[in-house]
Parts: structure tokens; sequence; C-alpha cells
């Protein structure tokens, strides 16, 4: 399984990425932007996105929108990482065709298994 | 999954993280220090908000929850600032210059995730540091019974010996005693009544445990004044729901009495009689203000003269008794009439006692005290559900409008409303049974109960919803008290029948009360809307929703 990042943060990107892949077995890879991201997701079509909302550029709802224009990104289940989560904005999210929603500060220990549990697999 | 990995690249990554943390503490201090110069300036003010969004969102990450917390106030604070659009003030700076120095104080002052993590420590039980003793000349009959009590905070003293019992006793009275019988150097019930003659003996509560337990035994026991015998092999719950709901019996109770009395001299004694006891005494001289006094004072005991102005006692008994709110209020009635037929008359109208007038205070007292005790524990049977000993429904939201009525009248105060459900448990009842279900709700009430304050509300919604209402804190902190106890919770081993061990964990939807705007049922709308976001999430975690009031 592989899943692709996109957060400006380092800290944010390490820690998921050592949590993903470590505690969880997933192949991670990296993108710093919305821009970044999209390309990689078209090239390397990994199984799932984790997209952090407050980017600068290109925010997380943005992103969001063009891999949905995207023939080759539309199909890839995208999750959210975001500081508020609160319902109004979670439904919004929805509607524009996130797969779940992660709140930060996530726990890094359980991280795998909250991506695995939103995308249905063991 | 190989820990030891994760644990030194964690290691690794949180003192990468601890050096940029410095170099972006350093940076917040040089906007501050622009933004002092060009207190206008919009973009400063939107660069501060970024580095506060950063702190916020990867402080707990690394372990400082608290950096969470004073990112997640500085980003906020930024934001109010952005949307007001009126500048930076002198105070506001002052304000984000606080937030700073806290920060570089929780960076510096401990880097020890376990010790940040004590940023408030969890409320404590309500039983915490009552001290039990146990007397067993075998020292294993108790062995459970003291698990439970001690995950509850209480501190157990261990004896062999009715000598060195009583020479405990005598020097701190426990606030209970479990006698095992028999014991090796003296009958049981000769222990009790040496307590009992001890200071501080009255009050202790006492139990015996043995295998004899005829009628008899059980009355020897009471007589010598023992407060209960549980016979071999014990259910060691119950005997722990007993133990606490006498613990709790001698707390000062702040009961409330309403008096109906049109002699102000009587009303007076009454009063004063009640008070110095620690009962909150309410008189009215006309019968007339009854039924305001009953609602807006809310007794817990009635004492009723019989001969009033316009209307007698027994009218204001029979008008209590026809209104299923009022079912379990004691009656009493304290008048001059003693013929019998007035005795009669009074048991007719409904009262629980009739007592003649002159009275001495200590009968009063005394006849008060065990009508409040008797409706107590009837209260409580029927308010309350017969598995978990949560709430019902109806009682639930009965608290609940009186929550939001409070908070309407003072609007300073907090509240939020938490719905917990469990996750996926038709499978547990499908694959282990009923009963393991109903273990695990149990357990989930346990969980709870340990971990809230005595003044929060519980109550258990049907199937596997649990509602809880607490009060005086932000949402932040209701939301991470939420988390706290999910994760207690996931931690809890459940064990199956067929002696499967699992593990179970709920989605919580934590909504605040906003009382300007929302009703009850508004707020539980809320939080239900918050329960659907937290399942459609995924399960096992906690949503919130913008309340209003932040």
């Amino acid at each position: 399984m592989k899943v692709l990042i996109i957060d400006d943060e380092e800290d944010i990107r390490s820690i998921a990425s050592m949590s993903l892949g470590i505690l969880g077995g997933i192949d991670v890879v990296e993108a710093d932007g919305g821009e970044e991201g999209i390309s990689k997701a078209a090239e390397l079509q990994p199984d799932a996105i984790l997209l952090d909302m407050m980017m600068p550029v290109l925010d997380g709802p943005g992103t969001l929108a063009k891999l949905r224009e995207n023939s080759a990104t539309k199909h890839i289940p995208v999750i959210f990482l975001t500081a508020r989560a609160m319902t109004s904005e979670v439904e919004k999210l929805k509607q524009m065709g996130a797969t779940g929603i992660l709140t930060k500060p996530f726990d890094p220990t359980t991280l795998a298994s909250q991506v695995k549990a939103i995308l249905g697999v063991q | 999954m190989p820990p030891e990995t994760w644990d030194k690249t964690f290691q690794e990554l949180k003192s990468q993280y601890l050096t940029r943390s410095s170099e972006r503490l350093d940076q917040i201090g040089d906007l501050l220090t622009n933004m002092a110069k060009s207190p206008g300036d919009v973009n400063l003010l939107r660069d501060l908000q970024r580095q506060f969004h950063w702190l916020a969102g990867s402080g707990s990450i690394y372990g400082f929850p608290q950096i969470t917390k004073l990112g997640t106030h500085g980003e906020e604070f930024c934001d109010k600032l952005l949307r007001n659009g009126r500048g930076l003030t002198r105070s506001d700076w002052d304000k984000c210059k606080a937030l700073l120095d806290a920060l570089r104080v929780t960076f510096s002052g401990d880097d020890d995730p376990q010790k940040q993590t004590i940023e408030k420590p969890l409320p404590k039980s309500e039983h915490d540091g009552i001290e039990v003793m146990f007397v067993d000349p075998e020292q294993n009959h108790f062995l459970f019974l003291a698990k439970l009590l001690e995950e509850q905070g209480m501190v157990i003293r261990h004896l062999k010996t009715a000598v060195s019992a009583l020479e405990s006793c005598s020097q701190k009275m426990p606030r209970a005693c479990l006698i095992s019988l028999p014991l090796s150097d003296a009958s049981g019930y000769e222990l009790v009544e040496r307590i009992r003659i001890l200071p501080g003996g009255q009050e202790t509560v006492i139990f015996f445990v043995g295998a004899k337990s005829g009628f008899l035994d059980k009355v020897q026991a009471i007589h010598c004044g023992a407060d209960g015998f549980f016979q071999m092999p014990v259910d060691w719950e119950s005997v722990e729901k007993r133990l606490k709901y006498l613990l709790d019996r001698g707390k000062a109770q702040n009961f409330r009495v309403l008096s109906v009395e049109d002699d102000p001299d009587q009303a007076y004694f009454i009063r004063a009689v009640l008070e110095s006891a620690g009962y909150q005494v309410h008189h009215i001289p006309d019968p007339m203000q009854f039924e305001e006094a009953l609602l807006s004072f809310n007794p817990d005991l009635v004492l009723l003269d019989i001969l009033l102005p316009g209307m007698t006692g027994y009218e204001l008994a029979r008008y209590l008794r026809q209104d299923e709110r009022w079912a379990t209020m004691p009656i009493l009635f304290l008048t001059t009439q003693n013929q019998l037929e007035a005795h009669i008359e009074s048991a007719r109208a409904g009262a629980d006692d009739h007592l003649v007038k002159p009275i001495a205070p200590a009968l009063l007292l005394s006849a008060v005290a065990s009508r409040l005790e008797r409706a107590r524990f009837l209260k409580n049977l029927l308010h309350r559900d017969g598995l978990t000993r949560l709430l019902t429904h109806t009682a639930f939201m009965e608290q609940a409008q009186a929550v939001v009525a409070q908070c309407k009248r003072n609007q300073n105060r907090l509240a939020s409303l938490m719905l917990i459900d469990l996750d996926k448990f038709k499978q547990v009842n499908e694959r282990f049974g009923y009963a393991a279900g109903d273990k695990v709700l149990i357990s989930l009430s346990a969980v709870l109960r340990q971990r809230l304050r005595s003044s929060d509300v519980l109550g258990r919604f049907g199937g596997e919803e649990v509602a809880i209402i607490v009060e005086d804190l932000e949402e932040y902190d209701a939301v991470n008290l939420a988390q706290r106890l999910l994760h207690d919770f996931a931690n809890v081993e459940h064990r199956a029948p067929d002696g499967t061990v699992f593990h179970m964990t709920f989605s919580a939807g934590v909504a605040m009360l906003d009382p300007k705007v929302m009703d009850v049922e508004r707020w539980r709308k809320h939080a239900e809307q918050a329960l659907k976001a937290a399942k459609n999430n995924g399960r096992n975690c906690v949503m919130k929703i913008l309340g209003g009031k932040r």
C-alpha cells in the first residue's frame, strides 16, 4: 500500500511518514505543496492521499478540487488533515469528495490504523 | 510492528522538532518586534497566525499538548484580530508576547512528554483517599474487592486479627471495615461492638463476609451494629456498590426541606432545628404559595402543618400525591392534632409520618433524616438504568433541562454535551452473546464514573449510547477529556465467555451549549450531528461542533 502525504510542514510530513511507514508498513511519498502533490499523485498513483488543509499557495480544498478534475487522480481517496474538524466543515469536505478527515494534532502511534480504518483495509 | 525502531526514530524526529521549534520561537519574537513598529500590517499578523498554527498542529504529536493548546489560543486570537481588522492595539501585542513567553517556558521547562501531559490532572474520584480496613485471617478473601476499591483511589489497610484491627481503629478510625468471618481470636460480632464504642466508630460502615448466613445470622450481625452481611461466594461488585452507597450517606447532603407553617414561632423552631443539622429550609406561612415554592425551591421533603389558613395540610398532601413528579417526595405532618382520627387521616392522605407538637428536636431530626434516606434510595432505583446505574433517558433530559436553565441565567457558565456511542457493539452481542455486551456497557459506565466528577451528569440513552454533561470546561478541554475517556476505555480488556479477550472503542460527539440560542433539543441535535460526523469519520474518534460560544 502506498500513501502520498501533501503537507508544507516538514515536521508533520516526517512524523506522519515515519508513523505510517514503521508502524503501518505503508510506503510513503511526500510532497511539500499542492502543485507538487498533484503531479506526484498522477505519476505514482498512490492508494490514498493525506492532504493538509492549510497550505500557502494552493490550500487543501484547492488541491482536492484539482485532483478531482484530473482524470489521472480523480479516483484516489483523499483524507484531510485538519486542526479544525467542525461538523459543517466536515460535511463540506465530504461533499467535495473527501474520503475522511483526521484531526491535527494526530497521535503518531495510531495514525496508520486510523488511515486504514477510513480506507476500510486491514 | 517493530516498536524499538519506532521509539528510536521518534526520539530523533523529536530532537529535530525541538531545534526547529526554538528557531520558530525566535521568528515569532522577530515578528512581534516588527509588529510593534507597524501595528497595522496585516501580513505580519498572517505570518504570526501561521506560526501559531504550526505549533498548534505539531505540539501534541511530539508529546507537547501544552504547546498545542497555546498555539491554538494564538491562532484563534490572530484570527479574531484579522477579522475585526482594526489593527493591533498595545494590549493585543502584550497578549501575543505573553503567549510567546509561555511557549518558551513550556519548551525549555521540560522535554519529558510524560510530564508535559500532566497539564490538567484528571478529575479525582470522589472516593479518593478514603480509608477502608479489611480484617481477614486468611488475607485472601478481599483481593478482588481491594483492587476495585484501589482503582478508585481508596486506601486499604489489611489486618489479620481482631486485636490488631481494634488497635488500628483506635489510632485512626477507617471509613469502612470489612470483616471476614470467622476470626481466629474473637467473634466478629464482639469486634463490631468494640469498634462502635471507639471515637468515630458509630459512623464507620461495617460489613461481614462469611459462609454462615441464615436469617438469624443476618439479624445478629445487624443487632451487633453491622451494616450488612454478605454470604460467600460474594458478588464483589454488589458489595462495592453497597459500600459506596453507605459511604455517601454520611456526606453533608444539602437536602432541602419545605415547611408550611402559619405559626411564626413554630416556623422559627423548625428552621432552627433543621438548619443546625445542615438542611436548607424554605418556609411559607400561606398554603397558596405551595405550588410556586415546590417549583422554585424543589424540596426533597415537605413538612406540613394540618390546620392552615383556608386549607388543610391533608389537601396539600393529596395535591402532591396526585402528581407523579412528586411521587417519591416524603411528606411529614407536624401538628398539635393527636387524636386517632387525625393520624388515620394523615395516613390516608399519603403522608409518611404524623408527628405531634411539641416535638423534641432529636425526634424531628431523626424522622426527617430517615425519610430522606429512604427517598434517596427509591429515587436512585427509579431514575437509574438497571444495568449501568446511569440516569435513565427521562431523568437525564430533566437534568439537561436544569443545566440549560442555569446557563441561561448565568451566561458565564460553560456546559458541553458529549454523546458516546460504542463502535460495532452489535458484533459483540452477535459473536459473544448479550451477557458479554452487557459487561462492556458496565465497564464503559465504570470508566466514565471513575474519570468524571460527581457533579457531571451521566445518562444512558438506551442501547449502546451514553450521554454526559460536563460543566465549566472550555470546548478544547471538553474534547480533550472525551479523547482521554476514549483512550482509557480503548485500553480496557474485555473477556468473552469463551475466554476471547477483545477491546472496544467508541465514537463521541461534543457540543457546547450556547444558552442564547439553544434549547435542550437543539443542544442535543448538535451533539448528535457531531457524533454522526465521528461515525462517518471512521469511528474511534471525537468530533466537536461549533456551538457559537468559544
